[in-house]
């Protein structure tokens, strides 16, 4: 798979530093109780179809190469 | 740069084969552990005098360090590359963004091995050590990150 970056026109929406007390504040927050049953259920479907860990990184790299070529020229020239 | 077929297993086969204290961390961790979330490098954390046995172990990859080990070294981290890109963290230590020392001997201590297929295993940090990765730099994707893995904690809490 050919490494594209992001374009740094775009970088800063997806890098964009939080101030310390932003980040704290969200990181600190506790998960609530849908967002704990939601990733449980994600967690199931996946390990289940992707029982193993090269089964689920291989799923993440064909999903990136497809994400990838979708994007336009201009953005995957970027870095 | 030459085009070459990256093949995973391989990679992993290499560093565990040596004995290469080396932790996949970053979203690949994540996926590891079960989340499907996208991503484009490899993140890994590796023993800062196990460098050079590193970059031996996937020359024949085609892996090229983009430093020496004594560089590295010096700069806490470099790359292996050729048509895939893995960052190689080395520093001993690294604190969170509110000042908790997050140190490599204490994550390997405590480290996940996991099985990549039938015959290769990675280690990844623990699931607590892992959040402390994503705190050491401030981005919006860390925090989404952070907010997955602690789902992925307290779900497992809950587990009978």
């Amino acid at each position: 798979m050919t490494r594209r970056s992001i374009a740094p026109e775009i970088a800063h929406l997806v890098d964009a530093p939080l101030s310390e007390q932003e980040f704290l504040e969200r990181v600190r927050r506790p998960p609530t109780a849908e967002e704990i049953a939601e990733v449980r259920e994600l967690v199931r479907w996946f390990t289940r179809r992707y029982p193993t860990v090269g089964e689920r990184l291989g799923y993440v790299r064909r999903a990136y190469a497809r994400w990838n070529r979708r994007l336009p020229v201009v953005v995957r020239r970027g870095g | 740069m030459q085009a070459t077929h990256f093949d995973e297993e391989e990679l992993f086969r290499a560093i565990a084969g040596a004995g290469i204290r080396a932790l996949l961390i970053g979203r690949r961790a994540m996926v590891a552990l079960g989340l499907p979330v996208l991503t484009a490098d490899y993140d890994l954390w590796v023993h800062v005098d196990d460098i050079a046995r590193l970059n031996a172990a996937v020359e024949e990859l085609g892996l090229v360090p983009g430093h020496d080990p004594a560089q590295a070294r010096r700069q806490g981290r470099y790359v292996l590359e050729n048509d895939e890109h893995i960052d190689v963290l080395v520093a001993r230590a690294v604190p969170t963004v509110d000042g908790i020392r997050v140190a490599f001997d204490e994550v390997w201590e405590r480290r996940i091995e996991l099985r990549y297929s039938p015959t290769v295993n990675l280690a990844v940090p623990a699931l607590d050590d892992l959040i402390l990765t994503k705190r050491w730099s401030m981005r919006d994707r860390d925090v989404a990150d952070i907010r997955l893995l602690e789902a992925l904690r307290a779900s497992q809490l809950d587990e009978p």
